[in-house]
């Protein structure tokens, strides 16, 4: 049974992302991305699939996560794979805070649910060993209260700095 | 290598990630932004922050009271009848799922009457109601040190249960009072639910009051207590919506009775139990273990094993059954009765809290304890149950001691 699965399933699509780059990947792998699995099955795997949210850079390093986490042809998934995989995940979003956001927003736009939880975890780890001011730097968030403002809202929650 | 990028996550995307926080970094993150400070506000967020913390155990904290802080005090600097009525010291401590605890530390709690003994009545959802002999009641979250204080509310003695002279509130021999609390779901709102019953020679009323966080008021249940000839045998438990009582009936000295107190509809409910004797057990009392109501108690005084009663299913009266009996000769402690608070991660032991001494835990299976050592903790009284909780986020702050005791103080003791 596996061996037709597998046979029937050599085909690849086309996906090109916002700067024009394109790239082309086994239709399986692609699947794992809930929004590219929805255009294959509505009929768009004759011509290139855009996907105009992603850099060229990012949508390569999501094809990279589609290939390590694509279906495997033999069927079950093994416990030492498994834990392989997830070596890999942790070293995958082992990368700068840039690409890290850029990962989650991908994740996040292409619904691939099992990379948004593990770039949304990183971010979280991230977000509890940082100071106030790291926060905004590494987010790119802009201070908007005036200084009198922050200083009374920290006077008032002094205990969380400590 | 990614291109240099200046991407910002959308807020709901914030929240998301947000939501996976423990709330001392949440409270430090309010400063980060006016976007962030709204989001970390928001109730919908503080409700789905608090699910994830109870789906996980997240920071889940043991506030502990002090019993006997005074005994290692100056007896020269004491009045005789201050010794016991001072607010407690309270301690927390973390513990892991792996069955670590972390050091004691001492925290500020709320009510700082000074003559006043305070106490811990019970905890849900990360927030713990605390009372003292001065009628103060607040709620109180220690993880976030936020507390709102209750208005206070009269009791008002009805006609023919008057007692001669003076009568004090909460030990009258005619009139006893108790509180409980819990969490509404379907209004999503925090309860304080207090019984008072007063007895002459001839007969027993109760009366019962309903404190609505969401209000800020008190008003009285219309529903009566379903049973007018019992007595209250348990602490309150609080589960499903519901807090539970075991009713010893007056006249069969049975256990018989579970009385339910839906805090929705505020109605009355009551279910039997199997317990016919009261001698069956020895101080029995009402917990909430991994989900379900408990009964426990010292069966049977000779053997003075400690029993742990479940229902099975909530609500069903025939799903009464036995969970495990803790053999008085595996623990080499003495104890009247034992809180069991929680389970481990694998379920296989049960962290048990003694009357007036240190923890242990019980293997189930393997029916022995060990006790857990705990740097910097006190001696006991009461435990309760916490987990990270953003809810009272906008309630008064609880002032640290030191704080307060700079400013002038005229009272002298």
């Amino acid at each position: 049974m596996s061996s037709t699965l597998c046979c029937s399933f050599a085909k690849n699509v086309t996906l090109r992302s916002s700067d024009g780059q394109t790239f082309e990947v086994e239709e399986a792998a692609a699947q794992v991305s809930q929004t590219i699995k929805r255009m294959i099955e509505d009929g768009c795997t004759g011509s290139v699939i855009p996907v105009p949210n992603l850099t060229g850079p990012v949508l390569a390093l999501v094809i990279e996560y589609f290939k390590k986490h694509s279906p495997p042809s033999d069927g079950c998934p093994t416990a030492l794979l498994e834990m392989e995989i997830k070596d890999w995940d942790a070293k995958f979003v082992a990368v700068d805070n840039d690409t890290l956001l850029d990962l989650t927003l991908a994740a996040h736009y292409l619904e691939i649910q099992g990379l948004l939880d593990l770039t949304c975890h990183r971010v979280a780890d991230i977000l509890n060993d940082n100071s106030v001011e790291k926060i905004r730097e590494i987010f790119h968030i802009k201070n908007d209260f005036t200084p009198e403002e922050e200083a009374e809202e920290r006077s008032k929650i002094q205990w969380a700095f400590e | 290598m990614a291109a240099p990028s200046t991407s910002t996550l959308p807020p709901e995307f914030i929240a998301e990630i947000l939501a996976e926080l423990p709330v001392k970094s949440l409270v430090r993150f309010l400063c980060v932004s006016k976007l962030w400070y709204a989001m970390i506000k928001n109730p919908d967020f503080i409700r789905k922050h608090l699910k994830r913390s109870i789906e996980t155990n997240r920071e889940r904290t043991l506030i502990v009271e002090d019993c006997k802080r005074l005994h290692n005090a100056d007896p020269l600097f004491l009045k005789f009848e201050d010794k016991n009525r001072r607010p407690p010291d309270y301690y927390s401590v973390r513990f892991h799922d792996d069955g670590r605890f972390d050091r004691a530390v001492r925290i500020y709690q709320p009510l700082r009457h000074k003559r006043a003994k305070g106490t811990l009545v019970y905890s849900c959802n990360g927030l713990v109601c605390l009372y003292n002999m001065e009628s103060e009641i607040t709620i109180w979250n220690p993880l976030i040190r936020k507390h709102k204080k209750l208005p206070f509310e009269p009791i008002n003695v009805p006609s023919g249960f008057e007692k001669d002279g003076s009568y004090s509130v909460w030990n009258s021999p005619a009139m006893w009072s108790e509180l409980a609390f819990g969490h509404d779901p379907v209004n999503d709102d925090y309860k304080v639910v207090k019984v008072s019953k007063f007895s002459n020679w001839r007969e027993s009323v109760f009366e019962v009051k309903v404190y609505s966080l969401r209000s800020h008021s008190w008003k009285s249940v219309r529903d009566k207590w379903p049973k007018k000839d019992s007595s209250i045998a348990s602490k309150p438990a609080f589960l499903n919506g519901a807090l539970h009582w075991l009713a010893v009936s007056k006249k069969r000295r049975s256990l018989e009775m579970l009385i339910a107190l839906d805090l929705a509809t505020e109605k009355f409910q009551t279910y039997k139990t199997p317990f016919k004797n009261v001698s069956d057990f020895s101080k029995p009392d009402m917990e909430v273990l991994g989900g379900y109501l408990c009964v426990c108690g010292n069966e049977y005084l000779e053997s003075g094993n400690m029993s742990v009663w479940v229902m099975n299913k909530y609500g069903v009266e025939s799903s009464w059954t036995r969970l495990y009996t803790i053999l008085r000769e595996a623990v080499p402690w003495a104890f009247e009765y034992c809180k069991p608070l929680v389970f481990s991660k694998n379920g296989e032991k049960l962290l048990m809290h003694p009357d007036f001494d240190n923890l242990f835990w019980y293997d189930i299976k393997e029916k022995i304890c060990s006790k857990v050592e705990i740097v910097g903790m006190p001696d006991m009284s009461r435990t309760a149950t916490c987990v990270g909780s953003l809810v009272l986020l906008d309630g008064d702050s609880v002032i640290d001691v030191d704080l307060e005791e700079r400013e002038p103080d005229n009272e002298a003791w």
